[in-house]
């Protein structure tokens, strides 16, 4: 059998292009341009995850908590969902302090009553929900010792729902009188406001599954404090509205399935 | 011919299939660019993130020189153009009248520090899983001088708020943070670092509490001051010399003394050269 020149050219080609048996074994790799893809996806995968978070801003209240939160990844980007929240919340020594030495109801010299503002800033955030959705735009890792490569997301979040308030004053004495106030005995109410959220994390997978979360949150809710109220007389003074801010850090566990 | 061809064609697929085992591959890249040996100048805008009785926002700059890849000397300086108490603090004279000891409410006007810092790990970013960017994880520590300062009136007083010079402290600083390179030369730096400073209160604009309450009583006219006192600079009229003296009594009638940590977040950009 005769080769044309066209045929035998296109035989020499496509044989040219069988690898050597020794060239698949000491082939050079080539070098990744980088991050050589997602190691864990994340598309179309549900995430529950479990965390502490601990306030940072309020020097008058000290709050720690826990969040449950469950959320859907369309892609590998983003997630929504939703999150549960619920609050320890106590006053802070710094409110302890600022109790121990409130000024007089009333004037020591002619008795008439004293008035005065409510102290801002105490509203204590107990109870929440919020729909939550995160945008996680950069992907990466980084090589502790040795061999060991973590790989990490960074992204940012916010929310909005609502949320169970005590407001208990940290100056106004909830009974008539001029004699300082009781322990225990300050205006307190509760409510429930809309509350929004807006924070930034990482997440650092431990495998296809787990991963460790740390977060900062911050949290803005509609609060009100009393003006000009006579301190000898409850529920006097003219309420203002103010936007209350509480900032967060936490730390959690989440699951992909 | 046709079956030569045939047998061509097939053969890598073939191959292929063959050696389908999964390979782990180590790859060692070598970075593009190295550090050592080189300047790196940075710019800074920081604000302080844990306000309690104070509230810090300003700049900063520093200059590195990278002794090895991950070792490096630096130099820097930060002024707070906004260093004043906090809304808290300023509450509390109003509507408590209440305010915290002096030490802990002195203001970091400005400082300066020298270190090391130290870039033990590496590693990569992808945005949107586009561009590829390396990073360092480092932290530093270093020692310097503050430049402190008390407010005397809050921002509602008349003319507004006003400090008082309480002189320079010893200070240290702890940083940890991340410097992603966006290039050969320039890179992106955030940061969180901790500034520690001593915060001994006992003289404001070199005025004893003897001389502060001498002041607010007869103004810039007072007499029998400590060397060093100067009564001018408690304001510009003679009603604010008294007002800010009289402030200054108060505050330092008890010498208190602290050390404050004044953590801020800072984040910059800086070139390599």
């Amino acid at each position: 059998m005769r080769l044309s020149p066209i045929s035998l050219s296109c035989v020499v080609i496509c044989a040219s292009a069988l690898p050597a048996r020794g060239e698949q074994v000491s082939a050079t790799p080539p070098i990744p341009a980088g991050v050589q893809g997602k190691l864990y996806a994340m598309s179309h995968r549900w995430e529950v995850g479990v965390g502490f978070l601990t306030a940072v801003s309020s020097s008058l209240v000290d709050q720690t908590g826990g969040v449950l939160s469950i959320t859907y990844h369309p892609n590998e980007w983003s997630d929504f969902g939703l999150e549960l929240l619920a609050n320890r919340t106590t006053f802070s020594d710094l409110s302890g302090q600022i109790r121990g030495s409130l000024p007089a109801r009333s004037s020591a010299l002619t008795g008439q009553p004293n008035t005065g503002d409510e102290i801002s800033g105490v509203d204590q955030l107990r109870r929440g929900a919020l729909a939550v959705a995160r945008v996680a735009p950069i992907y990466g890792k980084v090589n502790l010792a040795g061999e060991l490569a973590v790989h990490f997301q960074a992204y940012l979040l916010a929310g909005a729902g609502a949320a169970s308030f005590s407001h208990e004053s940290l100056n106004l004495c909830a009974t008539a009188g001029s004699s300082a106030c009781a322990p225990g005995d300050f205006q307190t109410s509760t409510s429930v406001e809309p509350v929004g959220e807006a924070g930034a994390g990482m997440r650092f997978y431990l495998g296809q599954r787990w991963s460790l979360r740390g977060e900062i949150r911050g949290f803005l809710f509609p609060a009100t404090y009393l003006r000009n109220a006579d301190l000898t007389q409850p529920g006097t003074g003219t309420p203002s509205r103010y936007i209350g801010f509480t900032a967060t850090v936490g730390a959690g566990v989440s699951a992909l399935f | 011919m046709r079956f030569l061809l045939a047998i061509a064609l097939l053969a890598p697929a073939a191959v292929a299939e063959e050696g389908g085992d999964v390979q782990r591959v180590h790859v060692v890249e070598k970075r593009p660019f190295n550090e050592a040996s080189r300047f790196e100048l940075s710019v800074f805008g920081l604000g302080q993130v844990n306000p309690r009785f104070t509230v810090h926002a300003g700049i900063g700059a520093e200059l590195s020189y990278h002794l090895r890849e991950n070792l490096a000397a630096q130099i820097g300086a930060s002024y707070n153009a906004i260093a004043h108490q906090s809304a808290l603090t300023e509450e509390l004279a109003a509507k408590v009248d209440q305010q915290p000891l002096a030490a802990n409410a002195l203001l970091l006007q400005a400082d300066v520090l020298a270190g090391l810092e130290l870039m033990p790990i590496y590693g990569k970013i992808s945005i949107f899983g586009g561009n590829v960017l390396r990073l360092g994880l480092y932290m530093n520590a270093g020692i310097g001088a503050a430049k402190t300062q008390l407010q005397l009136r809050p921002a509602d007083s008349n003319g507004g708020r006003t400090f008082g010079d309480t002189g320079f402290r010893p200070e240290a600083a702890l940083g940890i943070g991340t410097r992603i390179f966006a290039g050969d030369r320039f890179t992106i730096r955030i940061e969180l670092r901790d500034r520690l400073y001593s915060a001994y209160v006992s003289k404001v604009n070199g005025c004893t509490a003897q001389d502060a309450q001498a002041i607010r009583v007869n103004g810039t006219s007072a007499t029998n001051l400590s060397p060093g006192c100067r009564p001018s600079a408690f304001g510009g009229t003679d009603e604010e010399v008294k007002s800010g003296a009289g402030s200054a009594a108060v505050q330092i009638a008890q010498p208190s003394s602290n050390v404050i940590n004044n953590l801020a977040l800072q984040g910059g950009v800086s070139w390599l050269f």
